[in-house]
């Protein structure tokens, strides 16, 4: 504390980066330590039972502290640092040791990640301010609460310096999230969703916990430097580690697929839409779901280690990317159809670091967390005004409305960027992935390529879909099932007022802007690919970043690499130029159906959903579409209804041996034994004195004859012994 | 095989016993008895040896018919079944103890005896038999209530009874060479020093020119020969002393009750004034029967409701 | 008189004590009337009685007659209260049956 504030007299008015580097960087603890207080206040707040909005203001200046202390901290940057805030767990003994402490790891990596997320975290807490407001007094100080600790956990898992703080930041990420989605506990459908969305995590946990016992004991250390220094280190060949090495990336993927919602573990985040669009926006489409990306971009050396992980990421991610935009198309709830574009982006960014463009996942994490956070907001803007309605076949027309403009353009500003309308941001970083599946030689990555291709095109359609649908056309709207008793024709809606405005145009604004950084010149040679590429490259990611040369040599220090790195084509052309006029050209065809099929001529599209529906053998597309392909459906029968019997079995088991036979019949042995005894007390006296009378003439026999009996017993163990003395010498002497 | 007779004898006796307890017609009963008499016998003559241990013939004699008698009677108490002829038997029972005891020359004990239990406790339980003893049916006044003619449990009370006599066999048997030594009679004589009167008007009509008092030596007067006991005058006169001049078993039993027990005296007394308030108050008890009961109990059934009158 | 005894005659006087003792222990178990049952009561205090005095005749200790005394103070007193108890009993229940009297039980 004091080192923060002579720090602070000391700050003259030139750049800041004289001031504090080298000095010590322990005030940037601040940025984990806001989250944390805003958490005890607004528990104060509870406490009091404070019915005003106070608790959303002590959020917003905390997490703007936050936000301003990683911009000074970014201003100061110049290479990596490690900042101990406390010690934490240091276990040593004969032979070993495992020493994970509260420290952060500052680097580029961090920094690009620690920037949008407390940006988008302050500007979605000042959003949340006005759209909580109807429950203010009723559980507004909880929502604020649970978004504290989110952003807690949030900065312990990017910032981090070992993967024990990862994992702590892992978990609490997890359960701010099931505390938000859960927000309306009353819903017996949000407490479900809440159960799903942990429970599916969990699963992804468990491989996440695995991953870091065998790095430890693999590596013998958590912590990411030390793990480096041994991959780089001249002892390492390719047989170390024997079969652990190649276990770790697959465990490491398996939990970053549950994180952020790739092919098996994808089924809890359309259902988290249960919880409000504020934690919709800020946990499920711009930081929570981007955690995974940012683990695998972290271990990244470690993927290198086994022929077959990164690709297997980059086709689950494809997969995944193809089927979240198939049955986005057949929504109707816009929430929903948001919630699996987000799937299908993640999928991208999956995709992404699959072929070894680290560089192009990062940066479609950024934009993507701005466009999709655009868009999430003002999904639930409209929610605001329209009582609930989120049905895209009851909204109609919104920007000609009075009040909706900013609401409609800001969206139409998002839905541009996600379907890569050329020179926006999402066209940049959708084209590095897009054109680096084409560059890298690998399993079937030219297939993977035309997919994803493929995929932008539907990407493009359903998302103009939903803006040709609510924002244009003729006027016509309905209040939702939130409509709380009132005339359904004297309803009016209820437009934006200043914060949820200001908040969207300046989130539009980062995501318009944020196709800036593609054209900062690079600094440092051979790089190219602009401000992101920059910041990846000063991290264990380099490998991804275009321009790095990898040659023989540092493939074979760094492990086994099997797959060449950037000698491909498309077509005959070199992927990066092509890549801009194909996308280009597949977004257009997308956003021309939507204009046709949804602007233009509306009922085209019910009739070509009735054709569909009509012929036997196109019956199954639009039916499997909109019920999400059955996945939900397979689950319950394959799993849960498994585990559901065998939990029945035994439920039984334990309630007719476990309680019937073991306890109960040991419980009643006292019972039978006492029904023995009984009847000795039967009231008769004689039959008392004959007890008591043949007890004590048997204890005086005894007494009497005690030499006797023992001299007795003695005689029967000598015989005993004389017997085995015999035994053992017939049998020894065979 | 020595060893086992005494317990063999046992046995006997404990079935003849619980062949007696069993409800049957009266000549079994006394065939019963009659055997187990002289099981008893045998026991007691296997335990004793030969009769020449005893002093005399006669003494012999008497002791084993005493005994006899009074294991009879015992016997037979247990298992008639009318209560007024136990307690009679019970009076047998008593007078051959007090034989018993005066062939170990106790005499105050046996009369005592006699007159305490056969004369104050036995009439008193007489009483209390007539006063609560009833028919069961009012057409056979002889019959015994049921729970006169049916022993209970037999079998196992026969078992402990065999136990018991057993331990004592075995103690009296094994234990008789482990004996301390017997006594020597000087303790009687030391009681006649003190009773100095009776003591020297003894002496006088034995031997009128005793010079009185005599020698004490270790502070008593009465010393120990190979002949007897004897005193010594004062001039040198030895003079020896004859067994009758014992003091009687009634003052021998005065002088250690007195001498040794006073407090217990005490306590007795004490003991006989509670028995005698208890006794007081809980007899002093009236209980009001209503009419309705009264008729039941002299009548032994429940009256008609007619006629009830309060 | 000075006469002593012989051990076995001490013996058989001892054996005469338990057997009536052991006889008067089978009566009391065995008879239901409560009156015969004090009765068996005394006819142990028979044997205590000559196995006292037998064994101080043996020693020539007068304290064996001494204890007969006082077992026979303590018999009468436990006689006379014992009546009593049972006569009361009887008006109670108008029997004797020491069965009918079970209530101290479980």
């Amino acid at each position: 504390m004091l080192s923060l504030l002579s720090s602070l007299t000391a700050m003259p008015a030139v750049p800041t980066s004289e001031v504090l580097h080298p000095a010590n960087l322990s005030w940037a603890g601040f940025i984990l330590w806001m989250p944390l207080v805003s958490l005890v206040l607004c528990g104060l707040c509870a406490a009091c039972k404070v019915k005003s909005k106070a608790p959303a203001t002590i959020t917003v200046i905390c997490l703007g502290t936050s936000f301003l202390l990683t911009l000074v901290l970014w201003n100061g940057y110049t290479q990596p640092e490690t900042i101990l805030l406390f010690d934490w767990l240091q276990i040593h003994w004969d032979g070993g040791s495992f020493v994970a402490n509260f420290a952060l790891y500052v680097d580029s990596l961090t920094l690009l990640w620690m920037l949008f997320v407390t940006g988008l975290g302050t500007l979605i807490a000042v959003y949340a301010s006005e759209y909580m407001e109807h429950d203010v007094g009723k559980g507004y100080t909880r929502f604020f609460a649970g978004v504290s600790v989110f952003l807690f956990a949030m900065t312990c898992l990017v910032m981090g310096d070992n993967l024990l703080m990862l994992y702590l930041g892992w978990e609490g990420v997890g359960f701010a999230s099931y505390w938000l989605i859960g927000y309306f506990y009353q819903k017996p459908s949000a407490v479900a969703a809440a159960k799903k969305a942990f429970i599916v995590n969990r699963i992804g946990d468990v491989g996440l916990a695995l991953a870091i016992y065998l790095i430890w004991s693999t590596f013998g250390t958590v912590q990411y430097d030390e793990i480096t220094t041994v991959l780089q280190s001249e002892a390492y060949d390719a047989s170390f580690g024997g079969w652990t090495v190649h276990a770790i990336p697959y465990l490491l993927m398996l939990a970053a697929f549950g994180k952020s919602a790739q092919l098996p573990l994808y089924v809890w985040l359309p259902d988290a839409m249960e919880g409000p669009t504020p934690v919709s926006a800020l946990i499920h489409a711009a930081t929570m779901v981007t955690a995974g990306v940012y683990l695998i971009i972290r271990t990244y050396p470690l993927f290198m280690l086994d022929d077959y992980a990164l690709p297997t990421v980059a086709w689950v991610g494809g997969l995944t990317a193809l089927l979240a935009a198939t049955i986005a198309m057949a929504q109707y709830d816009i929430k929903r159809i948001m919630a699996y574009s987000t799937i299908s982006q993640l999928g991208y960014m999956f995709l992404g670091l699959g072929v070894v463009t680290s560089y192009g996942a990062a940066y479609h994490v950024f934009t993507h967390a701005f466009f999709k956070a655009v868009l999430f907001l003002t999904c639930g803007a409209i929610m605001h005004g329209f009582a609930g309605q989120l049905d895209l076949r009851r909204l109609s027309g919104l920007r000609k409305m009075k009040g909706w403009k900013i609401v409609s353009y800001t969206m139409l500003v998002g839905c541009l960027c996600l379907a890569g309308f050329p020179f926006t941001s999402g066209y940049f970083s959708k084209d590095a992935i897009l054109a680096e599946a084409f560059v890298t030689q690998g399993p079937g990555f030219e297939v993977l390529g035309w997919l994803a291709i493929f995929t932008a095109g539907l990407t493009a359609y359903y998302t103009f879909r939903v803006w040709f649908r609510v924002c244009a056309g003729p006027v016509h709207f309905e209040p939702g099932d939130e409509l709380h008793g009132e005339d359904t024709s004297s309803f009016h809606p209820h437009a934006p007022r200043f914060a949820i405005n200001f908040v969207l145009i300046v989130i539009a604004l980062g995501a318009l802007l944020a196709a800036l950084p593609y054209f900062v010149p690079n600094e440092t040679e051979n790089l190219h690919g602009g401000w992101v590429a920059e910041m990846v490259h000063d991290s264990p990611a380099r490998d991804g970043v275009p321009g790095v040369i990898v040659d023989g040599g540092q493939a074979e220090a760094h492990g086994t690499i099997n797959y060449e790195i950037g000698h491909g084509d498309i077509l005959g052309i070199d992927p990066h130029k092509a890549m801009y006029y194909i996308s280009a050209i597949v977004g257009f065809i997308g956003i021309g159906f939507a204009l046709f099929f949804h602007l233009y001529c509306r009922s085209a599209a019910d009739k070509l959903r009735g054709k569909l529906l009509a012929s036997r053998a196109t019956r199954w597309l639009p039916t499997a579409m909109e019920h999400k392909w059955y996945v939900d459906e397979i689950y319950i029968a394959t799993i849960r209804s498994p585990l559901w019997i065998l939990g029945k079995i035994f439920s039984l088991f334990d309630r007719y041996f476990i309680d019937g036979a073991l306890v109960n019949g040991i419980a009643g042995l006292p019972r039978v034994l006492a029904r023995w005894f009984a009847p000795l007390h039967n009231g008769a006296i004689q039959s008392y004195a004959i007890s008591m009378i043949g007890g004590a003439v048997l204890i005086t026999l005894l007494m009497l004859f005690m030499p006797e009996i023992v001299e007795f017993l003695q005689s029967l163990s000598e015989q005993n012994a004389s017997t085995e003395q015999v035994v053992a010498t017939l049998g020894g002497g065979k | 095989m020595d060893l086992f007779l005494p317990y063999i004898a046992c046995v006997t006796l404990a079935l003849t016993m619980y062949a007696a307890l069993r409800p049957s017609p009266l000549s079994m009963q006394v065939t019963m008895v009659a055997i187990g008499v002289a099981a008893s016998g045998w026991l007691i003559g296997i335990v004793t040896g030969s009769l020449s241990a005893f002093n005399e013939v006669s003494h012999g004699i008497f002791f084993i018919i005493f005994s006899l008698c009074a294991v009879a009677a015992a016997i037979r108490m247990v298992t008639h079944e009318r209560p007024i002829y136990c307690a009679l038997y019970f009076v047998l029972i008593v007078v051959s103890t007090a034989g018993l005891l005066l062939m170990l020359e106790a005499e105050f004990m046996a009369f005592a005896l006699i007159i305490v239990y056969a004369g104050a406790i036995l009439i008193t339980y007489m009483f209390v038999l007539m006063l609560a003893n009833q028919a069961e049916n009012p057409e056979e006044p002889y019959s015994q209530a049921i729970y006169d003619r049916i022993p209970r449990e037999p079998a196992a009370a026969v078992a402990i009874g065999f136990l018991l006599l057993c331990l004592l066999t075995g103690t009296v048997t094994g234990g008789a060479s482990s004996l301390p030594p017997e006594g020597d009679g000087t303790s009687q004589w030391y009681v006649l020093e003190k009773l100095s009167h009776q003591f020297e008007t003894n002496v006088l009509e034995i031997a009128p020119d005793f010079a009185w008092p005599p020698i004490s030596e270790d502070g008593h007067v009465i010393q120990f020969g190979s002949s007897g006991p004897y005193i010594v005058s004062g001039d040198g006169t030895v003079l020896e002393l004859d067994e009758a001049m014992l003091p009687t078993n009634t003052q021998m039993v005065g002088w250690s009750l007195v001498n040794d027990f006073p407090v217990t005296i005490e306590l007795a007394g004490v003991i006989l004034l509670m028995a005698m308030f208890g006794a007081a108050v809980l007899a002093r008890r009236a209980i009001e029967l209503t009419e309705k009961e009264k008729r039941k109990v002299i009548l032994g059934h429940d009256s008609e409701e007619v006629g009830d009158d309060r | 008189m000075m006469t002593t005894f012989a051990p076995s005659a001490l013996s058989g006087y001892l054996i005469v004590s338990g057997l009536l003792l052991a006889i008067g222990f089978i009566g009391f178990f065995v008879r239901r009337n409560l009156i015969v049952m004090f009765l068996c009561t005394e006819l142990m205090f028979q044997g205590a009685a000559i196995a006292f005095v037998a064994v101080g005749r043996y020693y020539f200790d007068y304290s064996g007659q001494v204890m007969v005394i006082f077992i026979l103070t303590v018999a009468a007193a436990e006689a006379a209260l014992a009546l009593a108890l049972v006569v009361l009993l009887h008006r109670q229940n108008n029997t004797l049956d020491a069965d009918a009297f079970g209530e101290l039980q479980e």
